[in-house]
């Protein structure tokens, strides 16, 4: 497979995938990184995600708190806010239509 | 009083291997783009993540349990930033390299080797022939008092030169595989410790870059005393030469500072991180 198409294809869920990564519940970076890794094909890094979480902050989509952890220093947990719960609605929208349509237009490739 | 003093120890160690690493892949990030403030973000929650894997308070933590979690944060996985690569994280990673770029040793060993070594070459080639620039208009300015078609000429030659050399290595960076840079396990530690005394070449460096330059100048003016004018007294050859020699201390300075700047922010990570 070629690498440039993977890592564009990455790119552009990579926003997709930590928002509904959250939607779940609130989580600190690497309970986060866990919860999306769990699914093959995802496979984030950590620059890629950390980054991320702070872009997603400062836009408003998240709000964070911290929290004590039982070794280290306090952690940081990532909550979804109103506003990035409508984000993630119309990015799902766009992302079912898409895939939907792209799943069609294969369909329709293989039957001719 | 040897348990606890041997729980010190450890303490330190585990501080100190952590602490490393975090200078190293700081300077990693750096060098592909990220900013400090998303730099600090990764950093504190890779301190987040290291005391997840230790799974002991840090004071309980062994050599091996201290080695075991750092091999877990993956240093190869902090090399695969193009999946979320901006462009202005592209800008920030050509503009760190540059900053942090003459000190950090160019490794030979990854993919792409050769693309980030030209880059290298050529961009030394670029500061160079400013440089070089900046000396011949000097001289110009002095030898003929003021602009001339020989000064005209020789500065679009060496603007030409210095463009294309530019423009060549920005299209380096624009592809140059991230992972083509050095990789955070083969970057030696005490290559840094060198610089620490970094703080004498902010303050002396430029000095010395302007003074290096005086026997060329002290040549010109013998040279020009056996002239009937002076070039001094020429307003032109003041208003262009002073700036110049002013441009050229600042920007040496800046240049210098920026490095000990970079420099000190990976000695003090903790700081950073843990205000």
């Amino acid at each position: 497979m070629d690498n440039a198409w993977t890592a564009q294809l990455r790119k552009g869920l990579v926003e997709l995938a930590v928002l509904a990564a959250l939607n779940a519940g609130e989580a600190y970076g690497y309970q986060l990184l866990g919860r999306i890794n769990a699914f093959a094909g995802l496979n984030l890094n950590e620059p890629t995600v950390y980054p991320l979480l702070a872009r997603l902050t400062r836009a408003g989509y998240l709000t964070v708190r911290s929290g004590p952890s039982p070794h280290g220093p306090p952690r940081r947990y990532y909550r979804l806010t109103e506003s990035g719960r409508d984000r993630l609605k119309q990015m799902r929208t766009l992302w079912q239509t898409t895939n939907e349509s792209l799943a069609q237009l294969i369909q329709q490739g293989d039957q001719t | 009083m040897n348990t606890s003093m041997n729980m010190q120890s450890q303490t330190y160690d585990a501080r100190k291997a952590l602490g490393g690493y975090l200078e190293r892949t700081d300077l990693l990030l750096a060098r592909s783009g990220l900013s400090r403030s998303e730099r600090d973000e990764t950093l504190g929650q890779i301190v987040e993540q290291f005391y997840d894997l230790l799974g002991v308070p840090i004071g309980e933590a062994d050599q091996e349990l201290t080695e075991i979690a750092i091999a877990k944060l993956a240093p190869e996985r902090m090399f695969e930033l193009n999946d979320t690569m901006t462009t202005s994280q592209l800008s920030r990673a050509v503009w760190n390299r540059f900053c942090i770029g003459g000190i950090v040793p160019i490794f030979l060993n990854d993919r792409g080797h050769k693309r980030v070594v030209w880059g290298e070459l050529i961009k030394m080639l670029v500061w160079l022939g400013l440089l070089l620039a900046m000396v011949v208009t000097f001289l110009n300015m002095m030898m003929l008092g003021g602009p001339s078609w020989r000064w005209i000429a020789s500065g679009i030659m060496f603007g030409c030169i210095q463009l294309g050399l530019w423009f060549r290595f920005t299209w380096l960076y624009h592809h140059t595989p991230v992972e083509a840079l050095p990789r955070a396990e083969d970057w030696p530690a005490p290559r840094l410790h060198k610089i620490r005394y970094m703080w004498i070449l902010t303050v002396v460096g430029p000095a010395v870059l302007i003074i290096a330059l005086f026997p060329t100048a002290y040549w010109l003016i013998a040279a020009i005393l056996s002239r009937p004018a002076w070039p001094i007294d020429n307003g032109l050859f003041v208003i262009v030469a002073v700036p110049l020699g002013v441009l050229l201390y600042v920007l040496s300075m800046w240049s210098a500072l920026q490095r000990r700047r970079n420099t000190r922010r990976f000695y003090n990570w903790d700081r950073h991180i843990n205000p």
